[in-house]
C-alpha cells in the first residue's frame, strides 16, 4: 500500500477539523471534492474563501513556516575570572538563585550560554533545570571547595555562578532538596557581578535603541549638570 | 474534634463535577479566564469576548512553563472559540511577565517565539534578573518585529482591553523606586492586577447614548502574582476601605471612584499561598467568594501552599470568633486548588466562564498534570457553579 500524498494529508487534516468543529454537512461535502454550487476565491496568498448558493462561508487558512537555517555554534561566555578553553567553557552551567523562602532555594541551572554577535548572552532551547536546596547549605558548600571568588554573606535572588553540574539528580525533579555536593562540582566561580551587567545590557536594550560608539563615548565624557 | 490542618487538599467527592461540552458552555458575549496547572507556577489567560467580527482577542499574564499555552491557544482555534485571529494581528493586546521568577515566565520564550507578532505590549515590573528565561525574553522584546512596546506600571495605572478594566494594585511607587534588584524582594516587584469585566458603561441607542451606572456590579478578579506583604501593606495604603458608616462621603467616593478597590468576587491567591503572600486583613479586604490557589498541593521544594495561609484564608472566608463553630470543608468556602483530584483522579487546570450579566459563573476543570496539555473534550463542570 502507498503511502498518502501531500493533497491527500492535507484534506485529512482539514476533515479532522471540520468534525471536531462540527461543521455544516456542506463543508464536510467540499471538504472531499464535492463542490458544485461553491464559489472559491484566493482571498490572499494565505486563505481560501468558500461561499455556497445561500451565501455562506467559511476559510481555509494556510501557514508554511520555513526550515530555520541551522545557527552556527556561537562562542562560548567567556566571563572574567574563568580561565578555560572553549571546551571547558561548554561543560559548565549556569546557576541562579531564583527564588528564596526562608532557607529553601531555588536554583535555575541553564547549559553554559554562548554570545552572539550582539554581544548577547545565547541560552539553548532546552529548559532551565530546577535544584533545590538550603541557603546555609549551599554556603558552606562554598566555604568547603575550591570556590573563585568572595562567598557572599547572604545569598540573594539574582546570584550568579558557573560550575559543572551533575544533572542527573536534577532531572528527576521531584521537589525534594538535594545537597550540593550531590549535584555540584568543584571549581565554583562565582559570576554574579558579570551576570548582573548581562541582564542589565538586555533589560535596557529590550526598552530603547541601543547607542552608537560615538554616542556613548560622547555621553560619558559629557560632565553632569549641576 | 476538629482535624489537624493540612496544606494537602482534601480528596472531593466524585458527584461535585459532571462531564459536559465546555465549547457549548461558553457564549459569545462571556469573558473565560484560565488558570493553568503548572504545579508550583503562574499561567493565566483571558479570552476576551467576540467581537462583531465573531474574533476574540487574549491577554496573558504569566506563563510559568513551556509547553502549555501554545498547545491551548491551538486547541481554542480548532473551536468555536476562537475561530479567527484578529485581522489587525493584535490577538494579545497585553501580556503580563508579573515577575521575572522561572515559575512565572520559563514558558515566555516560547510563548513570544510563536506568537510575539500578535502581540502589542508587555508588561514587566522593572526587576533584572540573571536568570536564562528574563535574558531570552528581553532579547525577543529586543528584536520583535512589530515592535512589542514595553511598560513597567506601578499601582493606580489602568489599562482598557475590550471589555476589560485593568487595574494595577502593585507594585507600589515607592516599592518600584527601590528596585535595582537587591533593593526590594523580587516577588515583592510582582505586578497584581485587578480585572473588571464588563468595563462598558455607555449604552448606544441609534442616535442616542446613555451613561449606565454598573459600578459595583460587574465581576471582578484580584490576581496576587508573588506580592508579598510588604507589597500588600503599600496596596492597602494605596486603595484603603471606606467605611459604609462614614456614609454621603464613603458614597461620594464610591460613586466617583467605583466600589472599594480590593474587593472583588475571584481570588488568585497571591505566591501560590506562601506563608508571607496572605495575611487575613487582606482577604477580609478582597472577601472573595471563589478563591483559586496554584501550586503542587503539598510539599514541593517549599511546602506550598503554607498551613498559616490557608487557616488565614479560611478564617477570612468563615469567621469562627463563636465558640463552637464547624469550619467548612474548603470546596464549601468556595476554594479551588490547582492540585485538587477528586475519586477520579487529578482536576487540573480551571476556567472560569464569567458572563457579563450577573448571572453565575461557571467552573470547569479539565484534569491536567502540571506537564500535560489542556484537552478542551475532557472538561468537567463544577455542578455548584451552573
Amino acid at each position: 500500500m502507498t503511502e498518502p500524498g501531500l493533497p491527500e494529508r492535507l484534506t485529512a487534516l482539514l476533515e479532522r477539523q471540520a468534525r471536531r468543529r462540527r461543521a455544516p454537512r456542506w463543508v464536510a461535502e467540499t471538504l472531499r471534492g464535492r463542490t458544485g454550487d461553491i464559489w472559491i476565491e484566493e482571498a490572499d496568498d494565505s486563505r481560501l474563501v468558500f461561499t455556497n448558493g445561500d451565501g455562506a462561508r467559511f476559510d481555509i487558512e494556510i501557514r508554511l513556516a520555513l526550515p530555520t537555517q541551522p545557527a552556527a555554534r556561537p562562542e562560548p561566555w567567556r566571563p572574567e575570572g574563568i580561565d578555560l578553553p572553549d571546551e571547558g567553557l561548554w561543560r559548565l552551567s549556569y546557576v541562579v538563585v531564583d527564588e528564596i523562602v526562608e532557607d529553601a532555594v531555588t536554583l535555575s541551572v541553564s547549559a553554559w550560554p554562548g554570545v552572539d554577535e550582539r554581544g548577547r548572552l545565547v541560552f539553548g532551547d532546552e529548559l532551565a533545570l530546577s535544584a533545590g536546596t538550603g541557603a546555609r547549605a549551599l554556603r558552606t558548600y562554598f566555604g568547603r571547595v575550591d570556590f573563585r571568588g568572595d562567598i557572599p554573606e547572604t545569598l540573594r535572588m539574582g546570584y550568579a555562578f558557573a560550575a559543572m553540574v551533575r544533572t542527573a539528580p536534577l532531572r528527576r525533579d521531584d521537589g525534594s532538596t538535594l545537597a550540593p555536593s550531590r549535584w555540584l562540582l568543584p571549581p565554583v566561580y562565582d559570576i554574579h557581578t558579570r551576570a548582573r551587567a548581562k541582564a542589565k545590557e538586555a533589560f535596557f536594550a529590550a526598552v530603547a535603541p541601543t547607542l552608537k560608539r560615538t554616542e556613548a563615548e560622547r555621553m560619558e565624557k559629557t560632565k553632569p549638570r549641576r | 474534634m476538629s482535624p489537624q490542618p493540612t496544606n494537602v487538599p482534601a480528596v472531593l467527592p466524585t458527584d461535585l463535577h459532571e462531564k459536559e461540552d465546555f465549547v457549548r458552555g461558553v457564549s459569545p458575549s462571556d469573558l473565560v479566564y484560565f488558570l493553568l496547572n503548572v504545579g508550583d507556577g503562574d499561567l493565566q489567560l483571558f479570552l476576551l469576548p467576540a467581537r462583531p467580527d465573531g474574533s476574540r482577542r487574549a491577554v496573558v499574564v504569566d506563563v510559568g512553563r513551556p509547553g502549555k499555552l501554545p498547545p491551548l491557544i491551538d486547541e481554542l482555534r480548532a473551536t468555536e472559540l476562537l475561530p479567527r485571529i484578529p485581522e489587525d494581528g493584535s490577538l494579545f493586546p497585553l501580556v503580563v511577565g508579573t515577575h521575572p521568577h522561572d515559575d512565572h515566565i520559563s514558558g515566555m520564550p516560547e510563548f513570544l517565539t510563536t506568537w510575539g507578532h500578535a502581540v502589542r505590549e508587555y508588561w514587566e515590573p522593572g526587576y533584572w534578573h540573571t536568570s536564562g528565561a528574563y535574558q531570552k525574553t528581553m532579547q525577543l522584546l529586543e528584536d520583535s518585529d512589530p515592535h512589542i512596546q514595553l511598560t513597567q506600571p506601578t499601582s493606580g495605572t489602568t489599562r482598557f482591553v475590550g471589555r476589560l478594566k485593568i487595574l494595577v494594585l502593585s507594585p507600589a511607587v515607592g516599592l518600584r523606586r527601590r528596585f535595582d534588584t537587591y533593593g526590594v524582594d523580587l516577588n515583592d516587584s510582582s505586578i497584581s492586577l485587578r480585572v473588571d469585566f464588563p468595563a462598558s458603561q455607555v449604552e448606544q441607542r441609534d442616535r442616542e447614548r446613555r451613561y449606565v451606572g454598573i459600578r459595583g456590579k460587574t465581576r471582578s478578579f484580584v490576581l496576587g502574582a508573588d506580592s508579598l506583604l510588604a507589597s500588600w501593606a503599600q496596596v492597602l495604603v494605596d486603595f484603603p476601605e471606606f467605611r459604609r458608616e462614614n456614609a454621603p462621603a464613603a458614597q461620594a467616593i464610591e460613586e466617583a471612584l467605583g466600589p472599594e478597590a480590593l474587593k472583588a468576587e475571584i481570588l488568585k491567591v497571591p505566591h501560590h499561598a506562601s506563608k508571607h503572600g496572605l495575611n487575613l486583613g487582606l482577604v477580609e479586604a478582597v472577601d472573595p467568594s471563589v478563591s483559586l490557589v496554584s501550586s503542587v498541593g503539598g510539599g514541593g521544594k517549599y511546602n506550598f501552599p503554607h498551613v498559616v495561609t490557608l487557616e488565614a484564608l479560611r478564617e477570612g472566608l468563615e469567621a469562627t470568633t463563636l465558640k463552637g463553630t464547624e469550619r467548612s470543608a474548603d470546596w464549601k468556602l468556595g476554594i479551588h486548588y490547582t492540585s485538587a483530584r477528586d475519586g477520579r483522579g487529578a482536576l487540573g487546570s480551571i476556567a472560569m466562564v464569567v458572563p457579563p450579566t450577573g448571572t453565575r459563573r461557571g467552573i470547569w476543570r479539565f484534569r491536567d498534570g502540571p506537564a500535560d496539555r489542556v484537552d478542551l473534550a475532557n472538561a468537567w463542570h463544577w455542578k455548584l457553579s451552573k
